[in-house]
């Protein structure tokens, strides 16, 4: 392998990593303060990418400013349905099984829903741009995946800015680092946790909108994107969001590189035993370890 | 369990006295193909069958011992694949079960080694990882025919009511399994750890082992079922019985019906197979919707599910006794 | 009688330490637990009683350091070998099976309490007896939710003491209690001694620990303190000084 394949796929594997850390990030959110593993965060992404499609095949709007707008759309929605089913849940500090029923149940709804409206072919976007290709020489990358990157990184800082210099912010904190004593210094958790929920599905739904715009999709298409994010945020140690760009780098060049030694229809199934392999062995994520590591050294 | 403490069980069901009801009820099950012969009512029942055997058995550790398993499909393909792989082999049907019993308690003992140290969502997110991995493997696995599937050849004639009687014995030995745990000293012990694992190794229970157990019962009864299938329908791929679908239907019925129960993996299993018989052939893309919407009103509104409700309607009609 | 029984060390600690991070909750901490008697744990807040009792009732396991019973090594053993080995724990915080009744409570302590396990009536038969041992048995069929909290801790008492232990671990069971049900919980603790179980009783209420204890151990920043009769701790000068934060004003006692 020449050194610009391997340019190329380090360039290749940090793309991935950027929408891979937004996908996740709604979910790490939403269980940090709530406690609530999203499992209809799927069809929630499902949901982005088939706004995204109806947005571009009506008003002809690009798949990346249709996900601007699909954003605060996911944002009421997400509201909505704290709103009218999330809120009767007991809160607790420990994950529950109804939580994980209930938005299993959510995620079959949504998913056939999306098969009753949108029907089971695979959709795409195709625009102007999709094809395009940028050159550095002789290092070459997808357009579309670069803009991609760039809104994820965005996002990404715009969710770091909201947690640390914004009241909101510090609310979400407290909540996830203890949601009792949170209450006691004041902090409004019903309504904290209406808004994370809400910002949690906006950016399960603006993820699904970028991905739309990468890939062909159905509304199937969310299950093995929401197992993904499963090993990013556990890796990463499910309450953290840097630790959520740690674990999807780690995801996306262990994707990415995977290519060079199976054939790719095991490609996913390396995914997922790379989950249940966190899983089993490094349940406090990599930030674990880096702690562990700091405190011996 | 007595009345109270298995607080979502009809009494007068579970009662010993009443186990004359249970035999009445296989021999009239057992009579029935020759009575009325109808091979569209054969099918619905086989199919019942299945599922009651999957749902009662996802039931012992999903329900009885709390352990959420979102990838139970995993154990209906081993078994479904090993009946194939073996008959086509020139085993006979039943040693062929029988093989997909032992595959699939060996599969459930490499699953739980390393996954029951989890607790709740992180046991059930790997199960879901597990199955899928299992999945795409065997998509791509051409020795058993990879995505096209795999089929299985009989050189004798279908004897469709060989595969009823299969499948109505499987499904009792389910149940019987399934009533005899909720009586005995396993069963006590699974309860303890459903409902707080530590403070039942405190008092001597041994949870790893127990955990164990009543997961390699589960799969055993599964992959038989799933074996039960594939000689069936002679035709099995891995969208199919490895398909995360499959597994969601197995922890709907218990759930629906009235999980960490008796009988409401019971009914649930009843439930599933005639309306989702129904449902299929008329509303195709609807039933999965159903299914979750039911599923948020049965978690929202009576989480017992139906023989929950049942229950609470005993209870307002009968006044409260006993507790 | 005493003098006999009290040669045999059923509990032995040595050098027991636990290290969190950097700090050491529990430092190098040895002493000895012998057959009938009722020895009691006291110390303030952040001492590292509760790490103690963990480390010993196999909920952690130690950094250094070994725990014996009767010879028997038995540092680091999961909890429910422990009650194989003859010790049986409560918890501060009572942890009942909701969904059971107060007597299946007590019936899985006498299903996996032993060495063997009885068949059912046998099992049924002793929680019943455990259940009219503890008062509670007028509770029998009901489900164990409907008890108030001192209940719920006599509860935790009785199904522990239905695995037949030798050794009765108990962590901070008067927390909450009014003096009443403080002086009849005590009183429980005797009779459970007078029936032959040795008691390591951890607590944080120096008055209930006097009352009740024949030996005591003080520990204090992790490491023990003092060690010795009800009299001898409260007239100690260091024990005073940890619990109340100056040397001992002449005549001054601990309470």
């Amino acid at each position: 392998m020449t050194l610009i394949d391997f340019v190329n796929l380090v360039i290749s594997a940090l793309l991935l990593a950027g929408i891979y850390a937004v996908m996740s990030v709604g979910m790490t959110v939403i269980y940090g303060v709530m406690k609530i593993v999203n499992l209809a965060h799927a069809g929630f992404m499902m949901m982005g990418a088939y706004l995204a499609l109806e947005l571009f095949e009506r008003f002809h709007l690009d798949p990346i400013l249709a996900a601007l707008v699909v954003f605060p759309v996911m944002f009421v929605v997400g509201r909505t349905i704290h709103w009218l089913l999330a809120r009767w849940l007991p809160s607790s500090d420990q994950p529950t099984l109804p939580s994980l029923l209930l938005m299993f149940g959510l995620w079959l709804v949504l998913q056939n829903l999306g098969y009753l409206i949108w029907g089971n072919t695979d959709r795409s976007i195709y625009t102007s741009h999709t094809l395009s290709i940028l050159r550095f020489g002789s290092v070459t990358i997808s357009s579309v995946r670069l803009v991609v990157f760039i809104a994820a990184v965005a996002c990404m800082g715009i969710i770091q800015i909201i947690l640390n210099h914004t009241w909101f912010g510090r609310s979400v904190r407290a909540l996830i680092q203890n949601r009792y004593a949170g209450q006691i210094v004041g902090v409004d958790a019903e309504k904290t946790a209406s808004v994370t929920f809400g910002l949690g599905i906006a950016f399960a739904g603006l993820a699904g909108a970028l991905l739309a715009s990468l890939y062909s999709f159905n509304p199937d298409f969310g299950r093995p994107f929401l197992i993904r994010a499963f090993v990013i945020i556990v890796l990463g140690g499910l309450e953290s969001i840097s630790g959520v760009a740690i674990g999807a780098l780690v995801l996306a060049f262990v994707e990415t590189f995977s290519i060079l030694i199976v054939p790719a229809g095991y490609q996913l199934a390396i995914s997922y035993g790379l989950l249940v392999l966190v899983l089993i062995f490094l349940p406090g994520g990599i930030a674990a370890l880096t702690a562990k590591v700091h405190r011996l050294a | 369990m007595s009345e109270t403490s298995a607080p979502l069980s009809i009494p007068w069901l579970v009662k010993r006295q009443n186990d004359a009801l249970l035999w009445t009820l296989l021999a009239g099950l057992a009579i029935l193909p020759l009575l009325v012969s109808s091979p569209n009512l054969i099918r619905l029942l086989f199919m019942t069958f299945l599922w009651v055997t999957t749902s009662v058995a996802w039931n012992l550790i999903g329900g009885f011992a709390g352990q959420v398993s979102f990838g139970f499909a995993v154990f209906y393909g081993i078994g479904a694949y090993t009946t194939a792989l073996a008959m086509n082999a020139g085993v006979n049907p039943w040693s062929a079960f029988l093989g997909s019993a032992i595959t699939a308690a060996v599969a459930s003992l490499i699953v739980g080694l390393p996954t029951f140290r989890l607790r709740g969502p992180y046991f059930a997110i790997a199960t879901i990882g597990i199955s899928e991995a299992v999945r795409v493997v065997m998509t791509n696995l051409s020795f058993t025919g990879g995505a096209s599937g795999y089929r299985i050849v009989e050189h004798c004639a279908f004897r469709q009511l060989e595969h009823y009687y299969a499948a109505l014995v499987l499904a009792f030995i389910a149940a019987a399994i399934s009533i005899f745990i909720s009586r005995t000293r396993f069963g006590l012990g699974l309860n303890a750890i459903r409902q707080d694992e530590d403070a039942a190794a405190d008092l001597g229970v041994n949870p790893f082992a127990y955990k164990l157990g009543s997961h390699a019962l589960a799969a055993a009864l599964t992959g038989m079922a799933g074996g039960v299938f594939a000689r069936y329908a002679a035709f099995i791929h891995p969208q199919g019985v490895f398909g995360f679908h499959t597994s969601v239907h197995i922890l709907l019925m218990p759930v629906i019906g009235g999980i960490a129960t008796v009988w409401g993996p019971v009914l649930g299993g009843v439930v599933f197979g005639i309306v989702e018989e129904e449902i299929i052939a008329s509303f195709p893309e609807i039933h999965l919707l159903i299914y979750g919407a039911l599923l948020i009103l049965i978690i929202l509104a009576e989480p017992g599910g139906i023989l929950g409700a049942f229950r609470k309607l005993y209870r307002r009609l009968h006044g409260k006794h006993a507790g | 009688m005493e003098n006999t029984r009290a040669n045999t060390p059923i509990l032995e600690v040595e050098n027991l330490t636990k290290n969190f991070g950097g700090i050491a909750a529990v430092k190098d901490i040895s002493f000895e637990v012998r057959e009938g008697q009722i020895f009691g744990c006291i110390g303030p807040n952040g001492a590292g009683k509760t790490t103690l009792f963990s480390l010993i009732a196999g909920a952690l396991k130690p950094s250094s350091g070994r725990v014996r019973s009767r010879g028997q090594d038995i540092t680091g053993v999961k909890p429910f070998r422990l009650v194989r080995a003859g010790i049986a724990r409560t918890h501060q915080i009572v942890r009942p099976f909701r969904e059971m009744t107060v007597l299946e409570n007590v019936k899985l302590a006498s299903y996996f309490g032993g060495e063997t396990p009885p068949g059912a009536e046998a099992a049924e038969r002793h929680a019943m007896e455990n259940l009219a041992w503890f008062g509670l048995d007028r509770f029998a069929q009901r489900p164990a939710s409907i008890l108030s909290v001192g209940l719920q801790k006599r509860l935790e008492i009785a199904r522990a003491m239905a695995t037949n232990p030798s050794l009765l671990l108990c962590d901070e069971i008067c927390g909450g209690l009014t003096h009443v049900e403080t002086a009849a919980m005590l009183d429980l603790l005797r009779r459970i001694r007078e029936k032959g179980t040795t008691v390591m009783y951890v607590e944080h209420d120096v008055k209930a620990i006097a009352a009740v204890c024949d030996r005591i151990m003080v520990l204090n920043y992790g490491k023990k303190l003092s060690e010795g009769t009800p009299d001898h701790i409260q007239s100690d000068a260091a024990v005073i000084e940890a619990y109340l934060g100056h040397p001992p004003v002449k005549g001054e006692k601990s309470e």
